[in-house]
């Protein structure tokens, strides 16, 4: 256990020191993409896997699954992500993040059956979740180089380092008896879940899109940098930061 | 001397005034009434036309040309392929581009699930930019509500315009804008390629 963080840590570490040295040079999409030909490649061939196994799987996992066991796996999935949301939290100082977590964690324990039920939804306390990749970017380390990573989609290299850390704090990572087994199998359910949630809108979207790996870039990044500000925790979003877009601006 | 203070005075005073009412600035009850005006058009086209893809482009695309800013949108959109297009080609692009946001927008907002809108704030950003934040929720279940934040403009005669929608936190134009970027890097820049590779992909959608 002990030879396993260590290594996670000299991995993280040499991620970040990259994403710290490396800076944006594309003003369009906001972050630098240095390897596109590269990436489009790891997308072409995710984009593949995705339209003859995982799609197929995701489709038939939809068919036979009851939607309230559906419902159940969504909310485990997002329990066993509650510890490190709770220390991101606590590692970027955001109180009113860490007892929103922290809050839904306990009613979720107590009131949801370890998290079978998401109990702190009806408290009014939505899902909410803090990784690290967002705590580095609190502390002011830049994203880095976009990449695309085989099978897990779109990242930067901030968000690959903060999620090898995560992983160390991620109670189902030292669940099973042959813990490499049961992670893949775990990260494949996650996977199949997002999948068959969102069936219409990735379809519609890849059929609607003239570039699919460009708009899957920015709303990967639109959709990090509304999670870094925290936009999910409050109803009235414009309060936290007003985000505008110039369309005077060429 | 004394006439010409006088003159002075006038003068400040009518500029003063002018300024004052040249720009009308709406009121938060004119935003919520367009707003809501507006989501109810979006509403009807979307449950007029469940299965019906055309249609809803059709009637999106009415709804641009009513209440859209487009000519802004296409520019911005474009990046700095705008600057090098004479009026010719700009002017034929905002056309098409008209229909292929519409296109976009019937293509990714599909079905309409017994939601409403409910307006949460509405904020003066800057003093022509509002942005509006409101919530799509079921009726039926007000927690599993979706954000939607609307950019308006507001024009020297008081008119409001729509510029952006963020569903999301996921900005239309900004996708929208991504998009058409690496195309226009790897055809010089040329808003007229732009423009064909559009109404290409308009015509193979409306085959």
């Amino acid at each position: 256990m002990h030879h396993f963080l260590k290594s996670l840590i000299i991995f993280s570490g040499a991620i970040l020191l990259q994403a710290c040295q490396s800076s944006p040079n594309s003003q369009d999409s906001q972050i630098s993409d240095p390897y596109e030909g590269y990436n489009r490649s790891v997308f072409a061939f995710n984009n593949t896997m995705d339209a003859y196994l995982l799609e197929p799987v995701a489709i038939g996992y939809n068919a036979i699954t009851p939607a309230v066991i559906r419902l159940l796996i969504r909310n485990e999935i997002d329990y066993f992500q509650s510890p490190v949301s709770i220390i991101n939290s606590a590692l970027q100082g955001d109180l009113q993040s860490f007892l929103h977590t922290s809050g839904r964690f306990f009613l979720n324990t107590t009131f949801g059956g370890l998290g079978l039920l998401d109990a702190a939804s009806g408290f009014g306390l939505k899902p909410h979740q803090e990784d690290f990749g967002q705590t580095l970017a609190v502390w002011g380390v830049p994203n880095g180089v976009y990449y695309m990573a085989p099978f897990l989609g779109p990242l930067t290299l901030r968000d690959l380092g903060g999620r090898v850390i995560d992983t160390a704090f991620t109670p189902t990572t030292y669940m099973g008896d042959d813990i490499i087994t049961f992670n893949i199998a775990n990260m494949a359910l996650g996977i199949t879940e997002f999948r068959a949630s969102n069936i219409d809108t990735v379809n519609n979207l890849k059929a609607s899109s003239s570039d699919y790996y460009a708009i899957l870039k920015t709303i990967y990044i639109q959709r990090r940098n509304a999670a870094i500000k925290n936009t999910t925790l409050s109803d009235n979003v414009i309060d936290k930061e007003p985000q505008f877009i110039n369309f005077d601006e060429e | 001397m004394h006439i010409l203070k006088h003159f002075f005075t006038t003068t400040f005073v009518v500029l003063i005034t002018f300024s004052a009412s040249a720009f009308a600035e709406p009121t938060k009850e004119t935003v919520k009434e367009f707003v809501t005006i507006l989501s109810g058009e979006v509403i009807d086209a979307l449950k007029n036309n469940e299965n019906n893809l055309a249609g809803r482009q059709a009637s999106f695309e009415e709804i641009f040309r009513k209440a859209g800013d487009v000519p802004k949108i296409a520019r911005f959109v474009s990046g700095p392929a705008w600057r090098d297009a004479n009026d010719t080609v700009k002017s034929h692009y905002v056309d098409v581009y008209r229909e292929y946001m519409a296109l976009t927008y019937a293509s990714r907002i599909t079905h309409y699930n017994n939601q409403e809108i409910i307006i949460q704030r509405i904020s003066d950003v800057t003093e022509r930019n509002i942005l509006v934040n409101t919530k799509l929720a079921p009726k039926t279940d007000k927690n599993n509500s979706m954000s939607v934040i609307w950019q308006l403009l507001s024009n020297s005669d008081g008119t409001l315009k729509v510029t952006d929608l963020s569903i999301e936190n996921i900005s239309m134009a900004l996708t929208q804008r991504a998009e058409f970027a690496s195309f226009l890097r790897n055809n010089e820049n040329d808003l007229k390629k732009l423009t064909l590779f559009l109404e290409e992909r308009l015509n193979s959608f409306n085959k």
